[in-house]
């Protein structure tokens, strides 16, 4: 018999969200499933709450990972209706997530929560979140308090950006951000959030070859990689991606500022970074969007074709820039 | 009565006690004081107080120092405990007469009776990590190798300034197979929750504030630090290129002179100094180095004007500290009894920097 918990959430307009999860043996498939009953599915929000959910996991510490045991389930969040237009029901499905794998408290009692998170990296929730259970009403304003134990994770976080460009009326500086939680029972597996499964498949292709490279037998790290919430084609991310991995693992150097690359490669797993399309387009689009202080790394083969003086303002604008064909150590 | 007295009553080690030492020369102990009738062999060399080497026979209390070379690892960033750099460090003897004169006044200023190659590593390692902390001395993301070489003289000069240390080798290296940072927090993060008190690891540890002040450091031992020190930096200040602009003239005249004056204030050591004093005595005068260092690579023939202003302000800030310092403590001193204070005063100004029996 399955147990579950439902959690009803009031929103800002004064309407309430009806969440219900329950957890199943996980038999292939994904680790969060979320839908919407009886109704038509709305997959952005659906991919919103698996994304917060797998963010926060990231908190968890390491007393109750050790609680909870090696995860092989499926958790499911069943939606009385969407919710995309807000995220106050961010808190509500993190307290279910934890509810549902945890150790199981009074049945009877309603849970009621609401409240988004501010901020991914240290957890810290918005004004007026809460959680209720029965008529005990607590508020929230970490990550941390959803957690019986006094210890705190110790995520580490970098975000890389990438120039994107296409007709030119959407070129921008996209971003992603990789999450790395230190764990002793990994799953060899990154969790990957914002992109179709053809682009999950390349990034955990491009994360585990690039890995190999290193000269380094154990990964003891939960990776959550998170894709910026913009469409796009092409693999010129791949630089922004390993060079995202290596910092927040402490295997490189951090940048002072941003850090923006744009390089892909068809042989990571000897470190080796290939050139990508949109030399002149993307030069042209670090020069227009840059800041000081940021560091741009480019692929070693657009040497002869950046643009003259390209150099020179990329300086002068108190932005710095390499060009590399290999990761080294550093 | 000598201030600095009681240091003459430091133990001299025994002759067998010496040699012992002497066969770890050149390996574990970088320099130790000469025992009394001890020899200097000849792959050694002896220095004393802050003056040049001496050769033969050294005379009592002078330090003997094997020149190396010496291979230390340092964690330049405290928060990559995965990438080290490994570094091959000389103390040149004949190259350069300057460099020996800093290695020599580091063991006599800071008093060590015995310098292991530990200590030593520690100490480099405390001085680069504050001043990374500061903000100086980063490793760009993918250095490229300009960035690198240049990355390399900012840290060879900073340990010539500071200890007199010549760098001959400098290379990363991954210490994947040894230090596991994701165990390191997965560790950290089970004491934190258990509340255990968890032994600090012998291996690499960075220091990550600049403001430590070490514990065992007594406020003499500070106020003979900015006594011996003070004017050895403000000389290499002096010999600054500065840039030849009108403005910043008046202001070098003007700090040169403030100079003057604070090198003569410290002559006389301060003798009862507060913790607190002590403390950013100590703070300064580390910062003074490494500023004299980073100041020492500027080319001020094409530096900006800003940039000039800008340095020749944190020189201003240290001579502000330093007088701020000794003014706090004179007015402490003088206030409560007047005349007894006067006689050790006018002692004080008698002994010179080279009168060395004072001092060891």
């Amino acid at each position: 018999m399955t147990i579950s918990f439902s959690c009803h959430c009031p929103l800002e307009d004064g309407s309430e969200l009806i969440i219900r999860a329950s957890l199943r043996t996980l038999h292939g498939g994904a680790a969060i499933k979320c839908h919407i009953a009886g109704a038509e599915q709305d997959w952005q929000f659906t991919q919103q709450v698996q994304a917060i959910v797998q963010l926060a996991r990231l908190h968890e510490d390491a007393m109750t990972l050790v609680a909870l045991g090696p995860s092989g389930q499926q958790l499911i969040l069943e939606c009385n209706r969407s919710a995309k237009d807000t995220t106050h029901w961010q808190l509500a499905v993190i307290l279910l997530d934890r509810l549902a794998r945890g150790t199981s408290p009074p049945l009877s009692a309603t849970w009621r929560a609401a409240g988004q998170i501010d901020n991914l990296l240290n957890g810290t929730c918005s004004a007026g979140a809460f959680i209720q259970h029965g008529n005990t009403k607590q508020p929230i304003d970490n990550l941390r308090q959803l957690s019986p134990f006094a210890g705190r994770a110790l995520l580490r976080h970098q975000r890389c950006y990438f120039p994107l460009v296409g007709s030119g009326a959407h070129d921008c500086l996209s971003w992603l951000d990789v999450y790395q939680r230190p764990m002793r029972d990994m799953s060899p597996h990154a969790i990957i959030l914002g992109v179709d499964a053809a682009q999950q498949h390349q990034a955990q292709t491009v994360l585990s070859a690039a890995r190999s490279h290193e000269n380094k037998p154990r990964m003891p790290w939960r990776t959550v990689l998170q894709f910026a919430p913009k469409s796009f084609v092409g693999n010129s991310w791949q630089l922004a991606l390993v060079l995202a991995d290596r910092i927040s693992r402490g295997r490189a150097y951090a940048p002072r500022a941003r850090l923006i690359a744009t390089g892909a490669s068809t042989r990571w797993h000897e470190g080796i970074v290939e050139t990508v399309a949109g030399c002149e387009e993307k030069t042209r689009l670090l020069l227009a969007q840059l800041e000081p202080g940021d560091r741009i790394i480019l692929p070693s083969a657009w040497q002869d074709t950046l643009p003259t003086h390209w150099a020179q303002h990329i300086v002068a604008k108190g932005a710095s820039y390499v060009l590399i064909a290999q990761l080294g150590l550093w | 009565m000598s201030l600095f007295q009681k240091f003459r009553q430091l133990v001299q080690p025994t002759q067998n006690e010496g040699d012992a030492l002497h066969g770890q020369l050149g390996k574990e102990i970088v320099a130790y004081r000469l025992p009394v009738n001890g020899e200097i062999t000849l792959d050694c060399f002896a220095c004393h107080t802050n003056q040049a080497l001496l050769t033969g026979k050294a005379p009592q209390g002078a330090h003997v120092v094997h020149r190396g070379p010496y291979t230390a690892k340092i964690l330049p960033q405290a928060d990559i405990p995965e990438l080290a750099l490994h570094l091959q460090l000389v103390i040149d003897q004949l190259d350069n007469a300057v460099a020996e004169a800093r290695f020599a006044l580091f063991l006599h200023s800071e008093l060590i009776e015995e310098l292991s190659l530990t200590e030593l590593t520690r100490r480099i390692q405390e001085c680069v990590n504050a001043q990374v902390a500061q903000g100086y001395l980063l490793i760009d993301t993918c250095p490229s190798a300009a960035e690198w070489q240049e990355y390399r003289a900012q840290l060879e000069k900073l340990l010539f300034t500071r200890f007199g240390l010549s760098v001959e080798d400098c290379l990363p290296v991954d210490l994947a197979e040894q230090v596991d940072y994701a165990s390191q927090l997965i560790a950290q993060e089970l004491a934190v929750a258990s509340a255990e008190i968890t032994e600090p690891s012998a291996q690499l540890t960075p220091v990550k504030h600049s403001t430590i002040f070490p514990r065992h450091l007594t406020e003499i031992a500070v106020s003979r630090r900015m006594f011996l020190e003070l004017p050895a930096l403000c000389r290499q200040w002096r010999a600054l290129a500065w840039p030849r602009d009108v403005a910043l003239f008046a202001r070098l005249q003007a700090v040169a002179q403030r100079m003057d004056l604070l090198e003569a204030r410290y002559a006389s050591p301060p003798t009862a100094l507060q913790r607190r004093q002590a403390q950013q005595l100590f703070l300064t005068i580390e910062q003074a180095w490494a500023l004299l260092a980073r100041l020492q690579l500027v080319n001020f023939a094409v530096a900006e004007a800003v940039q000039s202003d800008a340095h020749m302000a944190e020189i201003e800030a240290l001579c502000t500290a330093w007088e701020s310092v000794w003014q706090e403590h004179s007015a402490s001193i003088i206030a409560p009894n007047n005349a007894p204070n006067n006689v050790p005063k006018n002692k004080h100004r008698k002994e010179t920097r080279h009168d060395n029996d004072n001092f060891i």
